[in-house]
């Protein structure tokens, strides 16, 4: 008797072991439960049992049937952390977020160390662009796994965001030295140094992002830019065009690419790069506005107004439109309007209006 | 009888002489069949004929409506033709010339040792300078006679004009020009306009008839001065002559006008020998009797002609023809002295302005330092161009820069006037749209092209879908415009509100040196002055009675155009009044006076000289930077030093004086309208009108 109650743990113990591993279905629960009836399971197993079939309902995305099993689980294992983790991950995808955030952080709550809690909860404030609830997280988890490029990634973000380049460059720096290939970070740094002017530095990582992860056509948006901002308008194009060989509905490139034809002196084939982008996103003031300096160029003055009306109807901060209509309307020897124009670029923040302003509208 | 027949041998003669032509002459025996209109045209050819044979170019244009009747008669006579092209040529409608010559060419390539020049000159006024060349250069190939150098020398001029247009014709500026309209504008000749500073008044000559110019002398009307000033809507109000005091019977022309349109400049003729400069000054009465400018700028039997005053006043420079010239008509200099009220010595501008040939049209911009004139003798497209020179640190003057096409133009282009800011300009200018004859335009310069300013947005953080617009790029614009600023002010009587003359006292702060004065118009008490950029300007208005009022301008040698609009209010001498003294200068956070501030304690101590019986109180003044007792102390100490001033380098007595620091405790703007301000320029704008000077008068 004593030999069969020693067999019978050994074989009920066995069987958790590889419950917890995963191995058993929830259509084996009918033999678990032949297991249960041969001497009855403990609570402990029944939950990990529970839990399985949980996870079974979740992969499903049945979410409604899963959240029961979890917590079918947790009544029989209150601290079964894995399950208050999938119960999270469930609600979540029912959009009931708090109670998504609310398990996991009771799972850190119960287990100071459960990473993926922490990865869940950083990623959900971090989307959201909730960098100061994020932060705390992320600071933990970093201490959890300081190894882990992607934390040093959204630091970077946060830190980029709050435009603490330097800081956003220290952050990126850690990232791509953990993992070389984090195509995502090197296009972050490239920004970075792009906003400080360090065109060289940001071509040679947005060039390595995509050596990374070819098929990221922001990249080649952004190498794209970086060689028009150096005047080098061939390699901005052949760049633009890849990032829309990609992706060919990326309007944002399509614009760029226009730009970079303008600087060139093809104002032909940036118009048509304009009306492409304006096709594809219908209030795209900046193509608007950009089309607008095409017609300067080409000396279209009433063509340049309505362009730059409709940019404006768009957005009507955008201090660029209100600047080169005030130029058109200018050419167009309607002074006062043109005055009034340069006056609002100069009140949104641009000085050229002010210049203008003080030497043509001093009467 | 005798006339028809000289005009048929003339005709007959140049066929025969230059022969081989397709050439119909005017022989009745060709016209039988039209005997009434030959004798018609013929009529018409012998009074053109007249005038070709018997009177200079500049007259010939006065045969050109008899050659047309004739020509239009017989069109094929080929000396007919070279006579009407160099009627042409010689008129306001030159590049109607090109058609005869061309057709005289044709009918007869012998025509004229010269036609090939006269073809030249055709294509060059009408702006076709390939052909031009091409012509100028068959012609030196067949220079002859006695003045071989000369025209060889003249044709290779103008040969470097061809070359010199080629280029400015592809690289021109970027203008507007408008006709003035037809209140400034006559069908008659109108030019020679003199703009004052701020645009608001223009005088100009003009050929048309009036009370003064009844008839036509050679085909014109004398010329009369029209003066016309701004509406309230900034339109030109109907030219009028100037005033009875100016306008004479016998030419009268407007030579130059200051920048504050308060001194004009006259040209009267007088006689064969030459003309002379007479200056005429606003008055209470209006405009008074032009004085002659004395013999150190005019003189007998030569041409000073055009005028213009440096910024301040103290500079004349005009243009002579006298002994001592570089060639032709120059631009002479004279600077006023003071002492004996009359214009000094005159000095030859030499070069790099004056040429061999002729420099006129002189105008001085009131930024002090660019001067506008005509020449045929630098490098430009043909006849007069207009050109600009800028006076160097060391007083020297730039090489000349012709102002380019198509303000330039291979016609004569003379008279140009730029207003304070630099982006108007004026000039007469024959246009077949304009009123008839020569037209005033006014050019606007537009400056290179505005570059339109585009916008382009990248993913620059990979993990946010939302872009990155591109940060505004403040770039540095090219913008044509003056570093001058103008004041206008009107001064007034503070408790009447009535206008004073006044006289207004520029001074450089930082050299401490009186620049010069000014007297406002009586009639309304305005005043204009001019201040080019980099100076430090203490302005000072002074009126008897009354006590001076200041003001202070700093002027970065940057600041580009700005116009500033003063009325002052001027205070009676009397107990309690007090000023601000906008002069008195003291290093941050220090008491000590300032180099700078010692015009305007001068002028105080003169006051006090002047008033022995005066006693004043001087009050320091803070903004509220700072902590309140500091200031107190600051400005404390600030008057006293002031006071320290009047009494130990002044030498009044210390009992006249009382002083007083009153710290922020009276700001002339309060902190809560400055916190009201949007920009820091703003605020620190009125920060600085916090911190002041000020003196009261305790008895007097």
């Amino acid at each position: 008797m004593i030999f069969y109650e020693d067999m019978r743990i050994k074989l009920l113990s066995i069987i958790c072991l590889l419950l917890i591993g995963g191995n058993i279905k929830a259509q084996d629960s009918t033999f678990i439960n032949k297991l249960d009836s041969l001497g009855g399971l403990d609570d402990s197993t029944k939950a990990i049992m529970t839990y399985n079939e949980g996870l079974d309902f979740m992969n499903s995305k049945k979410y409604s049937e899963a959240i029961s099993k979890f917590n079918s689980a947790l009544t029989l294992n209150p601290g079964l952390v894995d399950a208050k983790f999938s119960r999270g991950m469930s609600y979540m995808q029912l959009g009931s977020d708090d109670k998504a955030i609310g398990d996991w952080q009771t799972c850190i709550k119960d287990s100071a160390s459960y990473e993926k809690a922490y990865t869940e909860i950083i990623s959900y404030y971090f989307n959201k662009g909730d960098y100061k609830n994020c932060k705390p997280y992320l600071d933990k988890a970093k201490v959890l796994n300081p190894k882990e490029s992607k934390y040093h990634y959204n630091e970077g973000v946060m830190h980029f965001v709050s435009n603490n380049l330097d800081s956003a460059l220290l952050s990126y720096n850690q990232a791509i030295q953990l993992n070389s290939k984090n195509a995502y970070a090197l296009n972050d740094r490239a920004g970075i140094y792009v906003k400080q002017g360090e065109l060289d530095k940001a071509i040679q990582d947005y060039e390595n992002s995509v050596k990374a992860d070819g098929k990221l056509s922001f990249v080649y948006n952004n190498l794209g830019s970086a060689y028009r901002k150096k005047e080098l308008y061939d390699k901005a194009i052949a760049s633009y065009t890849k990032a829309v060989e990609l992706d060919d509905k990326y309007a944002i490139a399509i614009n760029n690419r226009g730009m970079a034809y303008f600087a060139k002196g093809e104002v032909d084939k940036a118009k048509a790069d304009f009306d492409k982008a304006i096709s594809l996103k219908i209030d795209y003031a900046l193509a608007y506005n950009n089309r607008a300096s095409v017609y300067i160029q080409k000396e279209e003055w009433n063509l340049a107004v309505k362009d730059c009306n409709r940019a404006i109807e768009i957005d009507s901060e955008y201090a660029y439109a209100y600047y080169n209509r005030g130029i058109a309307k200018e050419m167009l020897r309607d002074l006062d309007n043109a005055c009034q124009d340069w006056n609002k670029s100069y009140e949104l923040g641009l000085d050229a209006g002010k210049t203008h302003f003080n030497t043509w509208c001093n009467r | 009888m005798k006339k028809l027949t000289i005009a048929l041998l003339t005709l007959v003669f140049f066929s025969s002489v230059y022969g081989q032509d397709n050439s119909v002459p005017f022989e009745k025996s060709i016209f039988k069949e039209r005997k009434d209109e030959f004798k018609i045209a013929v009529e018409h050819m012998e009074n053109a004929e007249e005038i070709y044979e018997n009177y200079p170019p500049s007259m010939w244009s006065q045969a050109i409506d008899d050659f047309e009747k004739a020509y239009a008669f017989n069109p094929k006579n080929a000396p007919l033709n070279y006579k009407l092209g160099d009627c042409y040529l010689n008129s306001n409608y030159k590049s109607k010339s090109l058609k005869f010559f061309q057709d005289a060419y044709k009918l007869n390539p012998s025509i004229q040792q010269d036609i090939h020049f006269k073809l030249g000159r055709g294509y060059h006024l009408s702006s076709m300078f390939e052909m031009a060349l091409k012509e100028y250069k068959i012609h030196l190939t067949k220079i002859t006679g006695k003045e071989i150098e000369a025209e060889k020398k003249l044709t290779n001029k103008l040969i470097r004009e061809c070359n010199t247009a080629i280029e400015m014709v592809k690289n021109p500026i970027r203008v507007w020009v408008d006709n003035l309209g037809k209140n400034i504008n006559s069908p008659f000749p109108d030019y020679a306009a003199q703009i004052s500073a701020d645009e608001s008044v223009i005088i100009y000559t003009s050929r048309r008839p009036s009370e003064y110019s009844t008839e036509q002398i050679g085909g014109m009307y004398n010329e009369d001065i029209y003066i016309s000033e701004r509406d309230e809507n900034w339109e030109w109000t109907k030219g009028r002559l100037i005033s009875d005091r100016i306008n004479v019977k016998d030419n009268d022309a407007i030579s130059g006008l200051s920048p504050d349109g308060n001194s004009l400049f006259v040209y009267y003729h007088s006689g064969k020998d030459g003309g002379n400069l007479y200056q005429s000054q606003k008055t209470e009465e209006g405009w008074s009797k032009p004085k002659d400018l004395g013999k150190n700028v005019n003189t007998n039997k030569s041409w000073d002609t055009d005028a213009s005053l440096s910024y301040d006043g103290k500079r004349l420079y005009f243009v002579s023809d006298k002994e001592g010239t570089k060639g032709g008509r120059d631009i002479w200099y004279s600077d006023w002295d003071a002492e004996k009220e009359m214009w000094g010595k005159s000095t030859n501008l030499g070069a790099p302005i004056n040429t061999e040939y002729d420099e006129v049209g002189i105008f001085m911009h009131p930024d002090g330092k660019t001067m506008y004139f005509s020449s045929n003798g630098h490098k430009g497209m043909g006849s007069f161009d207009i050109y600009s020179s800028e006076m160097q640190a060391d007083s020297s003057w730039s090489e000349p820069v012709n102002i380019g096409y198509p303000v330039s133009t291979p016609d004569a282009d003379v008279f140009f006037s730029v207003s304070a800011s630099g982006i108007h300009g004026y000039y007469s200018s024959f246009r077949e749209d304009g009123e008839g004859e020569k037209d005033l335009y006014m050019i606007t310069f537009l400056g290179k092209p505005k570059k339109p300013l585009l916008s382009g947005e990248d993913n620059l953080i990979a993990s946010i879908t939302k872009p990155i617009v591109e940060e505004i790029v403040q770039t540095k614009l090219d913008v044509h415009v003056k570093n001058l600023s103008l004041l206008k002010g009107k001064v007034l009587d503070a408790e009447t509100k009535k206008p004073l003359l006044a006289t207004v006292e520029m001074s450089d702060n930082s050299k401490g040196e009186l620049l010069s004065n000014f007297k406002t118009e009586s009639e309304s008490g305005k005043f204009l002055i001019s201040l080019p950029a980099g100076k430090n300007y203490g302005i000072a208005v002074k009126s008897e009675g009354y006590l001076f009022h200041s003001e202070n301008f700093d002027i970065p040698a940057d600041a580009g155009y700005q116009e500033y609009e003063k009325v002052i209010l001027m205070k009676k001498v009397k107990v309690g009044e007090s000023i601000v003294l906008r002069n008195i200068f003291f290093d941050l956070d220090k008491y000590e006076l300032k180099p700078e501030s010692k015009t305007e304690l001068d002028r105080l101590l003169q006051l006090l000289i002047d008033n022995p019986t005066l006693e004043i109180e001087i009050s320091g003044h803070t903004d509220t930077q700072g902590s309140a007792a500091y200031n107190q102390k600051l400005s404390e100490d600030r008057a006293g030093a002031v006071v320290d001033f009047l009494v130990g380098i002044g030498g009044i007595g210390r009992e006249r004086f009382e002083f007083k620091g009153v710290g922020e405790a009276q700001p002339i703007i309060s902190d809560a309208e400055i916190a009201k301000m949007k920009s820091k320029s703003q605020k620190e704008e009125a920060h600085a009108q916090n911190r002041r000077t000020e003196f009261k008068i305790l008895k007097f």
